[in-house]
């Protein structure tokens, strides 16, 4: 596993998947969902960062289903994943609050441009 | 949903590796299928371009070496040491040009621009890092580099006959060995495939390059080349340094043809597609100069429509038929399995 910060898919399908667990399919429109129709995954991305996440042991396959003749499997958050999941939320919300508190010192104020 | 349209999606699967289409092959083609409307028959532009980009980059992996979903990657990888060896070949040709006439004429060396001493710096340390195996090093080394032959190419003067166009390949080329230097494995997996001996041929390759020069000052003086008669400069012909130029270049392409003689034959036959568009563009460039293989003067080259489409398509429609190449003789002869 790494340590480094988790790029945005990653951090999303995590998000995604942190409720309860998805099909490749659900995750890619609760990717959407979360983030305000901003980041729409492709399948290759997906599958790319699914299979990364599954070999460092944050995710999991949960069930696998066949469902019109054709695979689903979904996938759920390990302990570890959950963990990473709580750190990265952090390390973020410490960013977001230096940038806040900054930018209040100048006067700006969020979705509101110049004060 | 149309079979048609499936049938596409599983030709773009079919690019991934068979470890990776035996995992995930079908969910994917499920999730592919249910983000498409009815009406669809061809796969979305971006989607396409996310399965080409993950499938390349995962049969650059390197779950383990020797395999059919690796051989690309370990041709390309030692494609690259090769390159470097080369690159730093290359930019020490013009101390060994005018070192060799000032010692034949007994001058002290002159004094090369700063940007030459940058470039042999560059690059003799990018292949320290290959010979040490960093990929990250050579790989950071390569990129840094080709970004300087960027600013490089912007802040510098062109000569006014020659478009600014035909002074940008060294920032294509310093790119295109940048990327085979950062497959994963990189210079490692390089070196790997090369064994030893391999290396010491790219290594040959590349001092041959820089100090191949060095032969026509030599010739001068022991008298095979003639310069000066009777106490006077009677000029050089400019046909030894042709002969130096063509030699050197098809010594360094014999010596590439060994290097690759001594790789896996899979890997070879990849190592050889992907050599082939280089060998194609500087062919190109001879084709078109008014010097061919060069010349004591500036090449200047036709730099006429034709001339593009032959430097630009000519490498690409090698590198697709090469590649072509490669699988229908893999096809015809059974691929031989780790």
């Amino acid at each position: 596993m790494t340590d480094g910060p988790l790029r945005e898919p990653a951090f999303l399908i995590l998000t995604a998947l942190a409720a309860e667990p998805q099909h490749g399919y659900g995750v890619i429109e609760d990717v959407l969902r979360i983030s305000d129709g901003q980041v729409k995954l492709h399948t290759g991305t997906l599958y790319a960062v699914l299979d990364r996440l599954r070999s460092d042991g944050l995710i999991e396959v949960e069930r696998e289903e066949i469902v019109q003749s054709r695979l689903r499997r979904y996938y759920r958050l390990t302990g570890a994943g959950a963990q990473r999941l709580v750190a990265e939320t952090a390390r973020l919300r410490r960013h977001a609050d230096a940038a806040g508190q900054r930018l209040r010192q100048v006067g700006l104020t969020f979705g509101a441009g110049a004060a | 949903m149309s079979a048609a349209l499936e049938g596409r999606y599983r030709r773009l699967l079919a690019l991934y590796p068979a470890d990776y289409r035996a995992a995930y092959e079908d969910e994917m083609l499920g999730v592919l299928l249910a983000g498409s409307t009815p009406d669809r028959r061809f796969p979305a532009l971006g989607e396409t371009m996310s399965l080409v980009w993950s499938a390349g980059w995962r049969r650059l992996r390197q779950p383990r070496s020797g395999t059919p979903d690796t051989w690309w990657g370990d041709a390309l990888a030692a494609v690259g040491v090769l390159a470097a060896m080369l690159m730093l070949g290359r930019q020490l040709r013009p101390f060994s040009m005018s070192g060799g006439w000032a010692i034949m004429v007994g001058h002290p060396l002159p004094a090369l621009p700063a940007i030459h001493w940058l470039r042999v710096a560059f690059w003799a340390a990018i292949v320290v890092a290959v010979l040490f195996r960093s990929r990250r090093l050579a790989a950071a080394g390569a990129w840094a580099a080709a970004l300087g032959e960027l600013v490089s190419l912007v802040v510098r003067q062109a000569p006014p006959d020659l478009p600014p166009l035909a002074l940008a390949w060294p920032v294509g080329l310093t790119a295109i060995v940048a990327v085979a230097l950062s497959v994963p494995g990189g210079a490692r997996r390089g070196v790997a495939t090369l064994r030893r001996r391999g290396v010491a041929l790219c290594a040959a390759a590349g001092a041959l390059l820089a100090f191949a020069p060095l032969v026509v000052p030599a010739l001068t003086t022991v008298g095979v080349v003639t310069v000066i008669q009777s106490g006077e400069f009677v000029g050089l012909d400019e046909r030894w340094f042709r002969a130096e130029a063509a030699s050197s270049g098809t010594l360094v392409l014999a010596l590439t043809v060994w290097m690759a003689a001594i790789l896996p034959p899979p890997v070879r036959r990849r190592a050889l597609a992907l050599c082939a568009p280089a060998v194609t563009l500087w062919a190109a460039a001879q084709v078109g100069s008014d010097r061919p293989f060069g010349g004591i003067l500036p090449t200047a080259l036709l730099w006429g429509p034709g001339h593009w489409v032959l430097l630009v398509v000519g490498p690409l429609l090698v590198l697709a038929t090469s590649v072509f190449l490669v699988y229908r003789s893999e096809r015809v002869a059974p691929r031989p399995t780790a």
